[in-house]
């Protein structure tokens, strides 16, 4: 009998279907272009990603707000009255402050719900993979397992969730700050892409220049290919910032390289959407332990 | 009379006398250049290169010949500009090697020491090559020897030298193919040719007066600035402000405030505060911005501005020392060859450490080299000469430098340097990796340089016509058009593999507007949909166009 429910939010970018398919909710972000407010919705409701992405080509403005406590409440409580327990997954505590408010929400409901389980963990993770991590403990919550239990594997198996990045151009990872890089890196940016990943301290970490658009989405073929494991029982999901081309582009080399059960293509969420920008091209999948890591 | 035995007075002026021998005629050696490029500089590197070996010395007779021909060589071998002039002064070290231990030499002595001469010149060349001055050089050497004896004077060698030398420049064509297709002679083998004639006017007596362009041992050389010159290094100012009560109060006054201003404004910032007096040194490309600030503090006691890109001989006044002190610490630092205001701001931004001035025309000499290195305080320094005729200099002074590890990076091209510094990331920690990693990145760039012809001339069946524009792909001259966007594009149809390029550095100099630019972006991205063309002003003198393609 299912104990727990898993939660996760905005930035875990994952589908509709999938999240029914394994019985999992989100909490909601807010973004804002040029000073309207929309929420993260991750069937985007309320703004399409042609409009959204078009507006940053378009030099818009965007800000991402965190989960608001509100959202928390209403969420966890949704769940604790039915007599489930609480596992929120939620994004990288060095990418968003949302763990730190769902954290605080939850002390506040241990007080009305001493009996209850109400656990706040953090994926070090974005994007699909942060989406690939909560699946998997919904799965096993579905499967009638321990929530402490959950919590044990996701602790040893988060850093072999992964995502590598790349961006069309530097000017949002610029904007944003929210990439981690050497000092070194950003010193010349002409005709350079980097490659980004989820590091092991939780960063979106930029480790490697590429020079050329085809190159950088190349290397993120061959990282997928080096670092998956597995790949016959494998699925890759590739996300992309209004590139859809690009995105077809690596899914055809991966097919063509490696045995893969399954790729899907799913449009970048706009909250890492608007740190990355337009173009940007992410492989998210499980596989070796990441290792890399920045600057704490 | 003849000069039949060679002293070290007699060697200098030799030696001061094969300069000004060159110096008359050192353009007419600037154009023998195997493209009909504006941009033949072998007369003008080897012209400097021999004139920074001159050099007066207090009470020279008192000096043995090897001591004064060793000391000229040093001085040679510092102001040693483009390939020819590093072969130049290497050709002095070796003569002076070979008159080390001797206060006179007679002529089988000298004959010796040019042989010398002609052995370290080749030493220096990692892959010498037949066909050029080394040749003549050699040839003449072995030559003359065999044909003299204790009997005949140091005029009937030089007469002997200078005759075979002439030969073996006439036959270099036969030896160097690309010399063949030009129509010319080695440039390297003709100078040096005309600083040995020099050499043998002054054993006959004969004065060659100075020319008007010969550098003048006056303290300021006003030469290396001109009406087209870009003002690279900025302004050395400096001033000792009296702080005025009118003004702020001078007792607590805080040299922050003008420290703050300077750093914005310039760098090598050395100042001090003794109780109303400031003194300020700072190199700023806008002194009048600097001296607007600081008066609105006080007044002016003494004031001293230089242009930097015209070379003093004296030394600034406040201490050098104190900006040693100032020079920050890191593991790998980087030196770029460049010229031109464009350039030089490009490769600064780019996080490069020092930018030497120098380039197509103004080769830079193996001193400028080591004085930037002066201003590097690190383990490793990465070097980018940028111009395969400036390599020898910066390899010469990464010999000569011990403070810290110096590693040339051969890069032949202001697009190969750019495209080196744009991937350098020293994150691995690990010298030999690194420099590996930006070897792999020079072997994948391209260049294309457009320039105009200076000539009419028939190559690669291309017929040049005087005045219009041709185009170099590495090195090989591939198109040519009255217009200048038609050159570029017939060139780039004509690069096999360009369907493959992914990044095209469009680096554009003086004269070049927007709607080329644009033209040209398109027409790229027409045929090549991942090209992406980052354009970046150059403001570079004779060449429109520098692009990097990788």
């Amino acid at each position: 009998m299912k104990k727990f429910q898993v939660l996760t939010d905005s930035t875990a970018n994952i589908t509709k279907q999938y999240r029914e398919m394994v019985d999992l909710d989100y909490c909601k972000m807010h973004v804002s272009v040029d000073g309207v407010e929309y929420s993260a919705d991750l069937e985007w409701a309320e703004i399409s990603p042609q409009d959204f992405y078009g507006a940053m080509r378009n030099n818009a403005k965007t800000a991402t707000t965190l989960v608001t406590v509100e959202e928390f409440e209403n969420k966890f409580i949704k769940y604790l009255d039915q007599g489930l327990d609480v596992l929120y997954i939620a994004c990288s505590s060095k990418l968003s402050g949302s763990l730190n408010n769902a954290k605080i929400v939850a002390s506040e409901l241990q007080e009305r719900y001493p009996d209850r389980k109400i656990i706040c963990f953090d994926s070090l993770r974005s994007n699909y993979a942060e989406g690939m991590i909560a699946a998997s403990a919904a799965k096993q919550a579905n499967e009638g397992k321990d929530i402490e239990d959950v919590v044990d594997y996701l602790n040893e198996n988060r850093l072999k969730f992964q995502c590598h990045a790349t961006v069309e151009s530097l000017s949002w990872l610029r904007k944003a700050g929210r990439v981690k890089a050497g000092a070194a890196f950003f010193g010349n940016l002409i005709g350079i892409k980097p490659i980004l990943c989820g590091d092991a301290r939780g960063n979106n970490f930029a480790y490697k220049k590429v020079k050329g658009r085809k190159n950088s989405l190349d290397d993120l073929v061959n990282t997928t290919i080096e670092r998956i494991e597995n790949p016959s029982e494998a699925v890759v999901f590739i996300d992309h910032a209004d590139s859809i081309e690009d995105a077809n582009y690596v899914k055809e080399q991966l097919e063509s390289k490696i045995q893969l059960k399954e790729i899907y293509i799913n449009y970048l969420g706009p909250i890492i959407g608007s740190t990355v920008g337009p173009g940007a091209i992410i492989v998210n999948f499980f596989g070796k332990k990441v290792t890399i890591m920045g600057e704490e | 009379m003849d000069i039949n035995i060679i002293n070290s007075s007699s060697y200098l002026s030799l030696v001061e006398s094969g300069a000004r021998n060159l110096a008359l005629d050192y353009e007419r050696i600037n154009a023998l250049n195997v493209f009909p490029v504006p941009d033949g500089d072998t007369g003008s590197n080897m012209k400097m290169t021999i004139e920074g070996g001159i050099k007066s010395f207090k009470d020279i007779n008192s000096l043995s010949l090897g001591e004064v021909s060793k000391q000229i060589a040093r001085s040679m071998v510092l102001s040693a500009r483009g390939n020819s002039g590093v072969i130049l002064s290497q050709f002095f070290k070796g003569v002076s090697l070979g008159l080390e231990s001797l206060d006179t030499a007679n002529v089988i002595d000298f004959a010796k020491a040019m042989v010398e001469g002609t052995k370290k010149a080749y030493s220096v060349v990692s892959n010498p090559t037949e066909g050029t001055v080394l040749t003549v050089m050699r040839e003449a050497g072995e030559k003359a020897i065999s044909l003299i004896n204790e009997e005949n004077t140091l005029v009937d060698y030089f007469t002997y030298y200078i005759k075979e030398a002439h030969e073996s420049l006439a036959r270099t064509p036969d030896l160097l193919p690309v010399l063949k297709k030009a129509g010319v002679i080695d440039s390297g083998g003709a100078g040096f040719i005309l600083v040995v004639e020099g050499m043998l006017k002054a054993l006959k007596g004969i004065t060659i007066e100075k020319g008007s362009s010969s550098v003048s041992s006056n303290s300021i050389d006003t030469s290396s600035f001109n009406a087209d010159s870009e003002l690279t290094y900025g302004y050395c100012t400096e001033f000792i402000l009296q702080l005025q009560n009118s003004k702020v109060d001078p007792a607590t006054f805080d040299l922050n405030i003008i420290n703050r201003f300077l750093k914005e404004h310039g760098n090598s910032i050395v100042s001090f505060k003794d109780e109303d007096i400031v003194k300020v040194h700072v190199h700023t490309f806008d002194p009048g911005l600097v001296l607007t600030e600081c008066r609105k503090y006080g007044e002016f006691l003494t004031l001293k501005i230089e242009n930097m890109n015209v070379q003093h001989s004296e030394t600034e006044l406040v201490g050098s020392e104190q900006e040693e002190i100032e020079i920050e610490y890191k593991k790998y630092a980087t030196v770029v060859v460049a010229n031109g205001s464009g350039l030089v701001e490009t490769f600064k931004e780019a996080g490069v450490d020092q930018v030497v001035s120098g380039g197509q025309t103004m080769n830079t000499s193996t001193e400028d080299f080591i004085n930037a290195f002066e201003h590097i305080n690190a383990d490793y320094i990465l070097v980018y000469p940028n111009n395969s005729n400036i390599k020898m200099a910066a390899k010469m002074a990464a010999d000569n430098y011990d403070k810290a590890k110096v590693i040339v990076i051969p890069t032949r091209t202001i697009a190969e340097g750019y495209s080196c510094i744009s991937m350098l990331d020293t994150s691995c920690d690990d010298i030999d990796t690194i420099v590996e990693e930006q070897k792999s990145v020079l072997e994948n760039v391209s260049t294309i340089e457009v320039t105009y012809s200076i000539r009419d001339c028939l190559i690669n069946n291309l017929q040049i016509e005087k005045g219009n524009y041709i185009v170099l792909y590495n090195d090989e001259l591939i198109s040519t058009n009255k217009n200048r966007v038609e050159s570029i594009k017939d060139a780039i149809r004509k690069i096999e593999d360009f369907s493959e390029k992914q990044v095209l550095t469009l680096i554009y100099g003086k004269n070049v507007n927007k709607d080329e630019i644009e033209e040209i972006t398109s027409f790229v991205q027409s045929i090549n949909r991942y090209c992406e063309v980052y354009p970046i002003k150059g403001n570079q003198d004779i060449y429109s166009y520098i692009i990097g393609l990788e």
